[in-house]
């Protein structure tokens, strides 16, 4: 059972079809990546949870509350989500810290940090939104009030870096209940607490435009914690940022995700973060889940070549079934048939092999044959697949491993790519012997 | 009966008076007309020209008048729009032209016969739907750094010698100057008219939108002559000193279609044809003392006899053309398709 | 005016859409075109009257080779005046802002002035000094100065945040200054200026002020020729609509040419030069239209007054009476205009298709209109549908919104559209309804704009006759009103005060208008 249950999703844009019905549930307490390349539709999947845009038919709960449906479109103010857009859109008039609390309630008595000109609070407001803090609190029920226990008792020593979690890491741990009150003694504190849990606790006076992009998208997220949401949803946060600040941030981002409890939905056409971060992939083309698993099962088990195509690089061959093996330029492999079609959304963890018993075509079928670069090995080593030589045509070497072209010694037209470690490279023009360390993939040709 | 109008102004201030005490509302008067104390008047004269003398008819009368400004055209075209529903009671207008749209859109009320009797016919209306207060000759004002008093044509005719080419100024859209060609039409004969038309549009006419640019021009010596009403040339000559002007006028020959005498004056709205203030109003704008007041500040033709044209005019007797009604809207429309054939307007 | 306000880089979203790929809500399209219908009022009568005359009369009339004139003129003085604003108002506004030259804060604010002064004024005083003056170039001269701070202010704004890297990207690709600045920079802020441009072409196929002083007969000319000697609503309602069909055109190339040009990412700004010694030439530039455009006619008008015989005592409360008229007048109409506009401006700042551009081109419309036509086509509804209100300011106020919503709705559209949509979503993401959504993050961050387009409209009703004649409520006074019933007789000296008074208050928010920037938060 999922926290978060998308069923049979349609959005439509005038007469072309977006999304087409898509479902997906989402285990509570997980960070799910939804990966596809521009114009998917990914990111109109999230707009359509977060209720940013109406839906054509389908349903969408959270928590078992339906926020989508026949009849229901509640307003994305009333969702209880956390948005984190690509380009942090902090709200330039604000500050730092004034943006941090921009989605926390304002009463009397803590309106102490933030209070717009007009817009005092009155004792009518301020007792309204109080009631809407409640309101939201019983809604949101347990995960909320563990997510706020779960801070460190002292926030200033603690930085995010500190918080390895495992990324397969989504049990939780039962929390104390925490008085209600006691969250809402302050805004001030509140703000703090994320700001220092963002580390950026000395900038909360600083106006956005004086923050680095890496900063912008830290407050953005520390922004849509602060309500403490049942749902974050991420829309390629990393994406404008330059690579090296894009790994270091996204791992402190997921650390703190998962630290916070948080169940999200992270946007993503990068694969390698999708991958990195994500307890399930979704993976996604022309407005349909493709696959949904784990990042170990999408990466190698993708329901077809597209998917491992689009999920990492490929080496692909025409090949001929024979009762469990491939015949192909590289021999006689022993290969899983992948022709069945996975069930998306509901697959999640199935077991390798239970596919490959489905259905296997006639011996003599053409297959599409699929291996990944690194299941190619120089020699035999830890192979149980026949090696093949081969002649080294190019290298492109990437420090700690290279991607190394070879052709094929019995077949000079056939070029195969392997990931070899840096320490096993061999030079141009080497002929070396290929061997396969794993299983290769079989899929019916024409998909 | 016919009551000397101070007398009638008496009566009615008392009334008047005598009802503001007790209530606001209309009170029929002996005559079945009705006063309340106050009426709205649209005047396209201008505030600085009249509003001293409504001034001195408000404390004679005890009535009060709320003035609309605006000038005579666009306050015509309000009236035509606002139809029966003005508010207005009473319309001071710059030109027959306009009271005679007005009158044909059948928005005036007749008036009185004691009060158009006043006036002479040739400065009326023919049908007592608005009087005639004030004249205005035609004249040809002059730069005098340019030509001599004795030099200055006295026909309008002279302008269509190519020796003016470029040199004389016209308002063709102007209402004053249609009136004018209506004029020449009349006792010229359309065959001649189209031809003086005609002729005038080839000599290059400086084209003027109203009177008061063309005697700035000639004042500026932009250009050396142009056709206007004599009254703005005083109205220049109070503010920028007389002995200042370099614009003169000289009057056409009597006779000439150039001389005529162009009227402003004065209707009562249908709506308000029982209104007794406004009548009042109206019948003062007639009377000896508003009519010598136009003379004095204004400098312009008096109509009522017994008050002596501003010194330096012509007599009107002889600019008088008892044959034309100015306000005679078919014969202005005839005028417009000849200006319009000529491509002058 | 447009894009006064730039997004700071950090908001200007590389894939954040200005507009929703979305069809706008029906009930803001119910909305704004409720309020684009105000400005249809004029349209409707004018269809009246015309329809009235029957449709041979309308032939004949249109025939005419002198409404053929009479049309050329107006399109040949718009489209003059049009192009040599724009060429100017963008020159002075890169020199506002890419020269460090002394005083720039007081050479920006001077450059807002002509905006204060009524064309017919300028025209006068243009008169005074050179009587000689008449016809097509001095009008387009005389024109061209009153109008060109509608291009300039904008523009300096728009060049203020636009980014320099692709400017100097094209400088080393080989282009030379100026082309370098045609090919990267004036994409950036051609919007700004366009929407500039529309208003200057606008407002010179609706005035008559001017063009009745320099002597140029355009279509304005023809309609109170047709409205003063003949009384011809019907062909004076005719010669209108030929204008309408002119403004139609224009909106419609405006919009065409607008075009949504992708923010360009980057922070650099092109670091301002000093002047060197062009100085003096750059200034000169500066204060050319200034010069022409205040100087020259209010020292004219000066002169007049001391050669003025009946150099009358200035009478003090009178006059405090008409600017407090025309203060709260002015004032009421710049409200309930943004007020109007802002849906109108809205829709058009997110949405696109064709229900859209017609509702945003009729909201156009009024700007086109003299202010006869506009003045007479309220009376005839006003008192047709709110008897009550005829002659009380409520009913001038709306006329002020008819005639000068465009000036908010330009102004006030590119202050939304510089705000990303995502603000509005992160807002709605963390509680806010739509509403308080848009009050907390697009109108605040969108204010200047809107400032803008009220002080725009607070300007232009200040100084507005025909319609303020008309419509004002009996015995009710603006500045604009007394100056007309002393200049119409020569009584300079008696003029004199309330020119002044109308020039210094028009200059109050020219003044402001110069001195806005956008909302983000600096430190």
């Amino acid at each position: 059972m999922g926290w978060v249950t998308i069923e049979a999703l349609r959005v439509a844009y005038g007469d072309r079809r977006v999304l087409d019905d898509v479902s997906l549930r989402i285990p509570r307490g997980s960070l799910v990546a939804v990966l596809g390349p521009s114009g998917c539709g990914k990111t109109t999947l999230l707009r359509a949870v977060a209720g940013l845009l109406p839906v054509a038919s389908g349903t969408i709960s959270v928590g078992g509350r339906l926020v989508t449906g026949p009849g229901v479109q509640r307003a994305p103010e009333k969702r209880g989500m956390g948005w984190v857009p690509q380009d942090a859109s902090l709200f330039p008039h604000l500050t730092v810290g004034e943006n941090i609390g921009f989605g926390l309630p304002r009463t009397k008595q803590n309106d102490d940090l933030y209070c717009e000109p007009g817009e005092a609070p009155s004792r009518v407001a301020g007792l309204l939104a109080g009631l809407r803090q409640r309101g939201r609190a019983n809604r949101t029920g347990p995960a909320s009030l563990r997510a706020g226990a779960a801070l460190p008792a002292n926030p200033r020593t603690v930085s995010l870096a500190h918080h390895p979690v495992a990324p397969g890491h989504n049990h939780l741990a039962p929390a104390p209940i925490t008085p209600d009150r006691d969250r809402q003694t302050s805004r001030a504190a509140r703000i703090a607490e994320l700001a220092t849990l963002v580390g950026l606790a000395e900038l909360v006076d600083r106006a956005p435009s004086q923050l680095s992009g890496g900063q912008a998208q830290r407050v953005s997220l520390a922004r849509a914690l602060a309500p403490r949401p049942d749902l974050m949803l991420l829309d390629e946060p990393f994406a404008a940022l330059d690579p090296l600040l894009r790994s270091a941030l996204r791992t402190e981002v997921a650390a703190l995700l998962r630290g916070q409890h948080n169940t999200s939905l992270l946007v993503t056409h990068d694969q390698e973060e999708a991958l990195s971060l994500a307890d399930f992939v979704a993976v996604m083309c022309g407005g349909e889940i493709l696959q949904f698993g784990t990042p170990a099962d999408v990466y190698e088990r993708p329901v077809n070549p597209w998917v491992a195509g689009f999920v990492g690089d490929t080496v692909e061959l025409d090949g001929l079934w024979r009762g469990g093996r491939v015949e192909c330029a590289l021999g006689s492999l022993a290969a899983d048939w992948m022709g069945a079609q996975a069930v998306p959304a509901q697959s999640s963890g199935a077991p390798r092999g239970e596919r490959t018993a489905a259905s296997a075509p006639a011996d003599g079928t053409g297959v599409c044959v699929l291996l990944r670069p690194e299941w190619l090995t120089l020699g035999a080593r830890g192979s149980a697949q026949p090696t093949t030589d081969a002649d080294v045509v190019a290298i492109a070497y990437a420090g700690h491993d290279a991607l190394v072209t070879f052709a094929l010694a019995n077949s000079e037209k056939t070029v195969v790519r392997a990931r070899i470690a840096a320490p096993d490279l061999p030079q141009l023009g080497d002929r070396v012997t290929l061997g396969i360390c794993q299983n290769a993939l079989a899929y019916p040709l024409f998909r | 009966m016919r009551i000397p109008l101070s007398l009638a102004a008496l009566v009615a201030g008392a009334t008047v008076l005598a009802l503001a005490g007790c209530t606001q509302a209309a009170e029929p008067t002996a005559e079945g007309a009705t006063s309340d104390g106050a009426f709205t008047l649209y005047s396209g004269r201008d505030e600085a020209l009249i509003q001293p003398l409504i001034d001195q008819f408000e404390e004679t009368s005890g009535i009060s008048v709320e003035v609309r400004y605006g000038n005579t055209a666009e306050l015509g075209a309000l009236l035509l729009e606002e139809g029966d529903a003005t508010p207005a009671q009473v319309f001071l207008a710059q030109d027959a032209g306009a009271l005679g749209a007005l009158a044909n859109a059948d928005l005036f009320a007749t008036l009185p016969a004691e009060t158009t009797d006043a006036v002479p016919v040739g400065f009326t209306s023919t049908d007592d739907t608005w009087v005639g207060v004030t004249g205005r000759a035609r004249v040809i004002a002059y730069d005098s750094e340019a030509m001599s008093a004795a030099e200055v044509p006295t026909s309008v005719d002279a302008f269509t010698d190519p020796a003016w080419a470029g040199k004389f100024g016209i308002a063709p859209t102007n209402a004053s100057f249609q009136a004018f060609v209506t004029a020449y039409r009349v006792l010229n004969g359309e065959e001649a008219a189209d031809e003086w038309v005609a002729a005038i549009a080839a000599n290059s006419p400086v084209i003027f939108d109203n009177n008061r640019a063309i005697l700035a021009a000639v004042n500026d010596g932009v250009i050396e002559a142009g056709l206007l009403n004599h009254y703005y040339w005083f109205a220049m000559a109070a503010e920028t000193g007389e002995e200042n002007m370099r614009a003169q006028l000289s009057y056409p020959e009597a006779g000439d279609a150039g001389s005529i005498v162009n009227v402003a004056g004065a209707g009562l709205l249908a709506g308000a044809a029982e209104d007794a203030d406004a009548l009042e109003f109206i019948d003062y704008l007639v009377g000896a003392k508003a009519q010598q007041y136009f003379v004095d500040e204004t400098f312009e033709y008096p109509l009522i006899a017994g008050i002596d044209a501003p010194a330096g005019l012509p007599a009107l007797d002889s600019l008088v053309n008892p044959d034309l009604d100015l306000a005679d809207l078919d014969t202005l429309e005839d005028t417009q398709t000849l200006l319009g054939k000529h491509g002058l307007i | 005016m447009t894009e006064l306000l730039i997004p700071p880089p950090e908001t200007a979203a590389t894939r954040a859409p200005a507009r929703y790929r979305f069809g706008a809500p029906p009930w803001l399209l119910a909305v704004a075109a409720l309020c684009a219908a105000t400005a249809a009022i004029p349209l409707v009568y004018l269809v009246v009257r015309t329809t009235e005359a029957g449709l041979t009369e309308l032939l004949d009339t249109l025939v005419r080779p002198r409404v053929l004139q009479l049309t050329i003129n107006t399109a040949l003085l718009a489209a003059a005046v049009t192009l040599s604003a724009l060429v100017l108002g963008t020159i002075c506004a890169w020199i506002l802002t890419r020269i460090r030259l002394p005083f720039q804060r007081t050479l920006l604010l001077v450059s807002a002035l002509p905006l204060a002064v009524p064309s017919y004024l300028a025209a006068y005083g243009w008169l005074v000094w050179f009587p000689h003056l008449n016809g097509f170039w001095a009008s387009w001269f005389v024109m061209t100065m009153v109008c060109t701070p509608y291009v300039t202010l904008p523009v300096a704004a728009a060049l203020r945040g636009a980014s320099a890297d692709l400017e100097l990207v094209a400088r080393t690709l080989g282009r030379g200054p100026l082309r370098a600045f045609a090919a990267a920079t004036w994409p950036q802020i051609r919007p700004a200026a366009i929407a500039g441009a529309l208003l200057v072409c606008l407002y010179s196929l609706s005035d008559f002020g001017l063009v009745s002083m320099l002597r140029l007969q355009t279509l304005t000319w023809g309609i109170n020729a047709a409205y003063g000697a003949s009384f011809d609503r019907n062909q004076a309602a005719l010669l209108a609509l030929v204008l309408v069909v002119l403004a139609l055109v224009v909106v419609a190339g405006e919009r065409r040419s607008r075009r949504q040009v992708a923010s360009v990412p980057g922070r650099s700004t092109m670091p301002s030069r000093a002047p060197g010694r062009n100085g003096p030439f750059y200034v000169a530039v500066l204060v050319a239209a200034p010069l022409a455009g205040v100087v020259v006619p209010v020292v004219g008008l000066l002169s007049r007054l001391i050669e003025a015989e009946t150099l009358r005592a200035i009478d003090v409360p009178r006059l405090l009476e008409a600017v407090g008229s025309t203060l709260g007048i002015a004032l009421a109409a710049a409200v309930v205009a943004v007020l109007v506009a802002l849906p109108i401006a809205a829709l058009a700042a997110r949405y696109s298709g064709r229900l859209v551009a017609v509702i945003e081109a009729v909201g156009f419309l009024g700007h086109a209109l003299p202010g006869i036509v506009v003045g007479l086509s309220l009376v005839f509804f006003a008192l047709a549908a709110v008897p009550m209100f005829y002659q009380t300011s409520v009913v001038l106020v709306f006329a002020y919104v008819v005639l000068f919503m465009p000036r908010a709705i330009g102004s006030v559209r590119s202050g939304i559209a510089a705000v990303p949509t995502s603000l509005g979503d992160v807002s709605r993401m963390l509680g806010l309804s739509p509403f308080q959504a848009w009050w907390r993050v697009t109108a605040r961050l969108a204010l200047p704009g809107i400032a803008i387009g009220a002080l725009l409209v607070a300007i232009s009703a200040m100084k507005e006759l025909p319609a303020t004649l008309l419509l004002r409520p009996t015995s009710v006074s603006t500045l604009a009103t007394e100056l007309w019933s002393r200049t119409a007789l020569f009584e300079f000296g008696a003029a004199a005060p309330y020119a002044a008074a109308l020039v210094l208050v028009a200059m109050v928010p020219a003044v402001l208008l110069s001195g806005i920037r956008g909302t983000a938060r600096e430190n």
